[in-house]
């Protein structure tokens, strides 16, 4: 005997323990790991989805929506100073900048970047170009570090100008200051380098003359700077209140020059902006940065200069919130999907550690006989238990940690170790140790019947609450409230526990007829299913949640994608859309000749058109359309073509048409209209209220020309999906900045289906039904192997008095069949209930960010494909436990039924 | 001398589901330190419900019993486990009960001393020790299933005497074994209790575990009814004789059992006529006045 051999511990003992029949022990470490896995991960992709949401929401903003904007005035005793000094006010002003963003807290400092800002004063128009009677707005720009921006092509940077403002001379009026203009804006305005704008005098008073020095171009074009700025590259239109319109750029002057032409800068406007990152984010952080924005945007940031001090202006805030709602309601969401499912692996959990238990019996009692304590066999048995799963939970959770980076939060570790312990707990608390139950077992076995109230109740409380306030308010208020969360579990126990108690009931009536009619095996079987059913309550519990969670989950991802269709649709207004600034006759045309259009009616909107009736106060909006095609994409009535009576036939919307009264006149813009028709004020044509529509051909009678801006398209519902791509070549949109947007239903859908809270959702609805069906096949050949060594004494016995083997099968399809049948209603039932309550009480439009609210969708192919799922389940599991009995030996299980 | 084992007045009732079943009707028993005894009574007597209460598995509902000074209705939870760890060992009938059978012969000692928390370095010692006393050495790394049954049976004794218990009781140990085992099994029992002094009770409805023990008690329906001692006398001419003494048991109240074949042969029922002589007492059925036409 070897050294190790002589070494006679409760370890060694435990060892060769380990390895007798280990295929239960296998099944509990599987299921403990696995669900430990889902314990990890699932708060960790939650955080995950938290952060790829905040991006997201930040991203779809745009750049300018997101930085921190602001702008103020230069101080008012500025152009007065004895000598202003532009290099004292350019360190004043980026100090207090830089100030103000160190004061800001985390985790707002860390999304806000470096501040950036320039100074830029009102168009000042000047008459002459080259020698030339011409009037070119210019706006001097001052940025101390332009030169960084741009890139000069031709001529060469502005100097210092060499003269003052504030010492009014000759010279000064004759010197121009230096500028550069972009490249763009200067061949809009026709301006060579070298060129001098302006004239030195008009009607005897001095005016300013600027020399251009040279055109640059962006550094880099996708710099934000130039979107933070739009003004510094293009030419504007200018449209005085007297005399013709013009065009104005940008200039840069040297910043020294600021100093020197002090009055001129005195009106200049500060525009400072704090880039805020999209990315890098932390989605738990979501509902710190919306507060620390939303304070940022009422009380402004606290500058070091006060003089200075200006409002911000951001969409960040909003973005923020929207995360921070989305997440809450996801987290209650996925709560909601995941409780159930949790308990079934809890209960599936049970079983498991009770077939291992239960085949460490006999050993137990022995050891208890022999003097073993109650710590030292639970103890054993816990370490059984706990190296079944601790080990596994141990490289699970550094696994998960390595792989999924999100911020460490105590979730994600409590959660996994509850999990982990779990298994322990249960073969410690499960182990028989005695051969009656001792008080604790009694006292349990009495009160089961008062827990099972007690759930019962639990569930009808939740489900009013759920019902009552709504996921939604209850997870802003207090996160993911528990109480709500487990409602369709608590829901699916009851269900169980009324299957269970109601089922000997339904098999006693079954029995009579049984005992007369079909033979043995089926007075057997129902005999064993009143008494002492193979699928107890934690099997039954399996099947009620396998199938009502699987069944929820398809019954809300086929509503899921109903509302996200329709949203879509409700977004495009029909097939397809195509917005643009103008949309030419020739572009309208080829867009019409596309196969696969059927119709295309453009839309031109003409705005704020005051009413001339006292009970319309709000301008209103005019939109003129080609009715004829519009027609076949809204049900609008005929003879909008045709003027009657000198009024022109208009649909109106409908809060319009409640505020007209019995009316059904009205003057608009001075022309005169009859109401024909109304349609919903969110029709999806443009504005949600106050709108007339009218005919296209009526242009002129509202002194305007028909230029559509948009595109409402009818399409062959089967090339639709292929569209997008033939729409944005005939519209050009395929190019650059073509300021063309096309959008057609599958295209926003797609899009829709790609933000990352509706990712979330699909993904754990689907995880939910599909775990669901896993859970429940485990469940139920955990339950049929368990109730093996039973079903061998009976087989045996049967056997023994000359039962064919065959006929023992017609006893397990006894067995399975009836509680199967029973509890796939019952979860039938209670899945297509359950999407009912979950829509009356969250809002799906947070995520499909449809008009009206979600009702359930079923779609009957789909939920019968699920059942039919489930019936394999069960012929599987039914199999296997006809495999297991196959291999039985009646004279083994005999003498086996005898000790 | 002071009894080892000391039951009085022992009543144990099972209720179930409202039926009651008194399977001891005020049992006594009094057994001497280092004797070997058998209990035997017909199946259903109420013997095997004794010897789960004297391994202190079960806890009788009335009347006093007593192991090597343990209290058995009195004994805390504690005790009781220090009770089953060294004051008794025991021997099921089913080998099943006895041994693991994942564990070899010397594991499944080793499983005993882990429970009583033996010193582990003499754990190997005390485990040789015990294969040896029983004459299982060669079979020390075999699982039970490997060993026959009578070898079965010795490896389960060892076990039972892992922890040098006062008291080793037996249910049935040969139930499952053909004679010649059953023989082995009774011997080592038999040099168990002369070798090391311990006191053995041995509970079987097998009339034939009577010869090899000094003393047999009978059980009828819950309570001792005769005994039998075995005695070797030398008669005058020098020979060894055994003789077996039937007697009948009177508890302390003067209760006795008689033997059935005699009130079947007097016919007596319900009532009965007590005499008193000098020398004994009679029993003589009541005559009625149908009997006596």
């Amino acid at each position: 005997m070897t050294a190790g051999g002589n070494r006679w511990t409760a370890g060694r003992l435990l060892r060769r323990r380990f390895g007798t029949r280990p295929a239960a022990s296998i099944l509990v470490a599987v299921i403990a790991t696995a669900t430990v896995l889902g314990a990890a991960i699932i708060p960790r992709l939650i955080e995950q989805q938290a952060t790829a949401e905040l991006t997201f929401q930040l991203q779809s903003i745009g750049v300018i929506g997101r930085s921190l904007q602001g702008a103020s005035s230069l101080p008012e005793d500025w152009a007065a100073a004895p000598s202003p000094n532009a290099d004292q006010l350019f360190n004043d002003l980026q100090s207090s900048f830089d100030d103000g963003r160190s004061a800001m807290p985390q985790p707002l400092r860390r999304a806000v970047g470096a501040p950036s800002w320039i100074l830029q004063t009102p168009a000042v128009p000047s008459d002459q170009v080259g020698g030339a009677a011409r009037t070119v707005g210019l706006r001097l720009t001052a940025d101390r570090s332009y030169l960084k921006r741009i890139r000069i092509v031709q001529g060469t940077a502005p100097a210092v100008w060499s003269q003052s403002e504030s010492t009014q001379s000759e010279q000064s009026a004759t010197t121009p200051v230096d500028v550069i203009l972009s490249v763009q804006a200067a061949t809009r305005l026709k301006i060579t380098s070298g060129e001098v704008i302006g004239t030195d005098e008009e009607g005897g008073v001095p005016q300013r003359l600027y020399r251009v020095t040279g055109l640059f171009e962006p550094r880099d074009p996708g710099d934000d700077y130039w979107t933070e700025n739009p003004s510094l590259l293009p030419t504007t239109t200018m449209v005085p209140e007297h005399g013709a319109t013009y065009l104005t750029a940008a200039a840069y002057v040297d910043p020294q020059t600021v100093g020197r032409i002090a009055y001129t800068f005195a009106d200049a406007r500060i525009s400072m902006y704090y880039p805020v990152s999209a990315t890098g984010l932390d989605g738990a952080d979501a509902g710190r940065l919306q507060s620390e924005l939303s304070a940022v945007k009422t009380t402004g940031i606290p500058l070091s200069d006060s003089r200075f001090s200006m409002s911000i202006v951001t969409r960040s805030d909003q973005a923020a919130q929207t995360a921070v709602d989305r997440d809450a309601l996801l987290a209650g969401l996925l709560a909601l999907l995941a409780a159930a499912p949790l308990g079934v692996v809890l209960a599936v959990l049970v079983l498991g550690v009770q077939v291992v238990v239960r085949s460490r019996r006999t050993d137990l009692l022995l050891a208890s006989a022999r003097g073993g304590s109650e710590l030292q066999l639970r103890g054993a048995m816990a370490i059984e238990g706990a190296l079944l799963s601790v080990p596994a939970a141990i490289v699970v959770m550094v696994i998960a940690t390595l792989a999924i980076h999100v911020r460490p939060e105590p979730i994600g570790v409590i959660l996994p170790a509850l999990v982990a312990l779990a298994p322990p707990a249960l073969f410690a608390a499960l182990a028989v140790t005695r051969e009656r139950p001792g008080v604790i077992g009694r006292t349990l076995g009495a009160l089961r019947p008062v827990a099972e109230m007690a759930v019962v109740l639990l569930a009808a409380l939740s489900l009013f609450l759920l019902v009552r306030r709504g996921l939604a308010q209850a997870t802003i208020a207090v996160g993911v409230d528990p109480l709500l969360s487990v409602a369709p579990l608590l829901l699916a126990v009851s269900a169980g526990i009324i299957v269970v108690r109601g089922f000997p009931l339904l098999m006693r009536t079954a029995r009579g007829a049984a005992a007369r009619s079909r033979g043995l095996p089926a007075f057997i079987g129902s005999i064993q299913l009143s008494r002492a059913p193979t699928i107890g309550l934690a099997g039954v519990l399996a099947l009620v949640v396998g199938v009502s969670v699987s069944l929820f989950s398809t019954v809300l991802l086929t509503t899921f994608d109903a509302g996200i269709q329709s949203a879509a649709s409700e977004s495009v207004g029909a097939d397809a859309r195509i917005d643009a600034a103008a949309i030419t006759p020739s572009q309208e045309s080829a867009v019409g000749h596309l196969g696969g259009v059927r119709d295309a009616a453009g839309l031109d909107y003409l705005s704020s058109l005051a009413v001339e009736q006292a009970s319309i106060a709000d301008p209103v909006t005019l939109i003129l359309a080609e009715t004829r095609p519009l027609s076949t994409i809204r049900a609008l009535p005929s003879g909008l073509t045709t003027e009657v009576g000198g009024r022109v036939p208009v649909v109106v919307s409908s809060d319009l048409l409640r505020a007209l009264g019995a009316r059904r006149t009205l003057t608009l813009g001075g022309v005169k209209l009859r109401v024909t028709g109304s349609l919903p004020a969110e029709s999806g044509l443009g504005p949600t209220v106050d709108w007339v529509i009218a005919d296209s051909s009526f242009a002129k009678r509202f002194s305007t020309a028909f230029t559509p801006e948009t595109l409402l398209i009818r399409a062959d519902p089967e090339r639709l999906p292929l569209l997008q791509a033939p729409l944005e070549h005939a519209m050009g949109a395929d190019k650059p900045n073509s300021g063309t947007t096309v959008l057609t239903v599958p295209t926003a859908t797609a899009e829709r289906h790609d933000e990352p809270a509706v990712r979330g959702v699909v993904t754990g609805l689907i995880l939910g039904a599909a775990l669901s069906v896993l859970l429940c096949a485990t469940a139920l050949v955990l339950s049929t192997v368990a109730a093996g060594a039973a079903r061998g004494r009976t087989s045996g016995i049967l056997r023994t008095l000359g039962m064919p083997r065959r006929r023992l099968r017609t006893l397990i399809a006894w067995e399975l069949v009836p509680v199967a049948v029973v509890t796939l209603v019952a979860g039938t039932v209670l899945g297509i209930a359950l999407p009912f309550v979950v829509a009356s009480a969250v809002d799906l439009r947070v995520f499909t960010g449809s008009l009206a609210r979600a009702v359930p969708v079923i779609d009957p192919v789909l939920l019968l494909a699920v059942l039919a799922g489930f019936a394999v389940v069960v012929a599987a599991s039914g199999l296997v436990a006809l495999l297991v009995s196959g291999r039985a030996n009646p004279s083994s299980t005999l003498k086996m039924g005898a000790s | 001398m002071t009894a080892t084992i000391e039951c009085h007045e022992l009543v144990r009732i099972f209720s179930s589901t409202g039926v009651e079943v008194q399977a001891l009707q005020g049992l006594d028993l009094l057994v001497e330190k280092g004797e070997l005894t058998a209990v035997v009574g017909a199946s259903g007597s109420g013997k095997s419900t004794l010897l789960t209460i004297l391994s202190g598995l079960d806890i009788p509902s009335a009347g006093r019993a007593r192991v090597a000074g343990h209290d058995l209705l009195a004994m805390g939870h504690r005790e009781r486990i220090e009770y089953r760890r060294r004051t008794v060992g025991f021997i099921w009938q089913q080998t099943v009960r006895n041994l693991l059978p994942y564990l070899t012969a010397a594991e499944n000692i080793s499983l005993a001393l882990v429970v009583a928390n033996w010193p582990r370095r003499e754990r190997d010692a005390r485990i040789s020790e015990l294969l040896a006393l029983l004459g299982v050495s060669e079979l020390r790394d075999r699982l039970p299933g490997q060993l026959s049954g009578g070898q079965q049976q010795r490896v389960a004794i060892a076990v039972a005497l892992a922890n040098r218990p006062d008291v080793l009781l037996a249910d049935e140990p040969t139930g499952e074994l053909d004679e010649a085992n059953s023989e082995m099994v009774l011997e080592a029992f038999r040099a168990i209790n002369e070798g090391l002094g311990t006191t053995v009770l041995i509970v079987t409805h097998d009339a034939g575990v009577s010869e090899h023990v000094r003393r047999t008690v009978q059980i009828r329906d819950g309570r001792t009814s005769t005994e039998v001692l075995r005695s070797t006398r030398t008669d005058s001419a020098g020979l060894e004789h055994e003789v077996a003494e039937e007697f009948a048991v009177l508890d302390r109240v003067g209760r006795l059992q008689l033997p059935l074949d005699y009130i079947a042969k007097l016919d007596m029922r319900d009532r009965v006529r007590l005499g008193l002589t000098e020398e004994h007492v009679t029993v003589s059925p009541v005559r009625t006045e149908k009997d006596d036409e």
